[in-house]
């Protein structure tokens, strides 16, 4: 039976089921642009990590996109 | 291109145009597209933003940026410590696939000038994992020495806070930062309003402009870029051409001798 836990997304709390990987919750998301960089917990995540990189509890997952800028 | 000058370089990289141009705030992706290339510009900066703030259409901003043929500088706008810049940085350089980044980490929300503690901080790490840091900074000499201690080559001074359109608040500041350190690239960003100011960044011996708000905000900014470029161009002409001293009294251009009429 799965459990779930309790992360904060982009700053919003989000229940999703664990075991979980960064991966999965990204493919998990709609209208996630696909080119996105990642950190958990304020640290970077590199692309090539997240299918490894499981979430616990209370993490907070940051997802970044290119936008304009000065 | 100028004959006298080929090409400057920035980071190693041989560069023509000295002129930057920031990408935000366009009333168009096209008009975007027309000011690029009016302006001449071989690089642009961005952005970067959390995927799920706000607005997550993808309104082809970013696509005519990718395509525009400038090289692209990713920036750490947002930032209020050396571990969020940091941090910023390293997604940016996955996400852009360059390791060229301009550090900004803000100290005041009113004002958006740089910290400069967690500015040194954060330039000291980057430059450790191998970035190319362009911090953008105040005027003030000492710290922006520092920033060359911590292995910055190249500094982004304000003129004036950004956006605010005042032009050069401490034309003296920027001679002294140009004066003092005069082997480093030295690029002013941030306060420019109009292209006389770019023009005057220029003549001052700085190695490029970067402008945003008052390309992007104007009336016709496709018309402002090119002028931004005309006056970027005329500026660096100026200063290579030799500008002559200042005086404080008068001396006569025409040569004449007395007075023309002896009564």
């Amino acid at each position: 039976m799965s459990s779930t836990i309790e992360i904060r997304l982009d700053g919003n709390a989000r229940v999703v089921e664990t075991p979980i990987t960064l991966a999965e919750l990204i493919a998990g998301l709609d209208d996630v642009h696909d080119s996105v960089a990642t950190a958990i917990n304020g640290e970077f995540v590199p692309r090539h990590l997240r299918s490894t990189r499981g979430l616990s509890g209370g993490d907070s997952v940051t997802l970044v996109r290119l936008i304009v800028g000065g | 291109m100028n004959p006298m000058e080929p090409h400057w370089l920035l980071a190693d990289v041989p560069m023509e145009s000295r002129f930057l141009l920031g990408t935000a705030g366009y009333p168009s992706p096209d008009i975007l597209r027309r000011a690029i290339a009016a302006s001449g510009t071989q690089l642009v900066t961005l952005g970067l933003k959390r995927q799920l703030a706000g607005d997550t259409v993808h309104n082809g901003f970013v696509d005519i940026i990718r395509s525009s043929g400038a090289r692209l500088l990713p920036n750490t706008a947002g930032c209020r410590t050396a571990r969020e810049a940091i941090t910023l940085a390293h997604m940016a350089r996955e996400l852009v696939g360059t390791h060229w980044i301009k550090l900004e980490v803000v100290g005041d929300e009113h004002t958006l000038q740089p910290d400069p503690w967690e500015l040194q901080i954060a330039a000291l790490q980057l430059v450790k994992d191998g970035f190319e840091v362009f911090p953008y900074c105040t005027d003030d000499l000492v710290s922006a020495q520092k920033l060359v201690d911590a292995g910055c080559r190249i500094l982004m001074p304000w003129g004036a806070p950004i956006g605010s359109g005042q032009g050069l608040l401490n034309p003296w500041a920027l001679r002294t930062l140009r004066a003092r350190l005069p082997q480093l690239t030295l690029i002013v960003d941030a306060g420019i309003g109009a292209p006389s100011h770019a023009t005057q960044v220029m003549e001052l011996g700085f190695d490029a402009v970067l402008v945003n708000s008052a390309v992007a905000h104007a009336v016709d900014p496709v018309g402002m870029a090119e002028a931004f470029g005309e006056a970027v161009r005329a500026g660096r002409r100026g200063h290579v051409s030799g500008l002559i001293a200042q005086q404080d009294m008068a001396i006569a251009s025409t040569p004449v001798s007395g007075r023309p009429f002896a009564l």
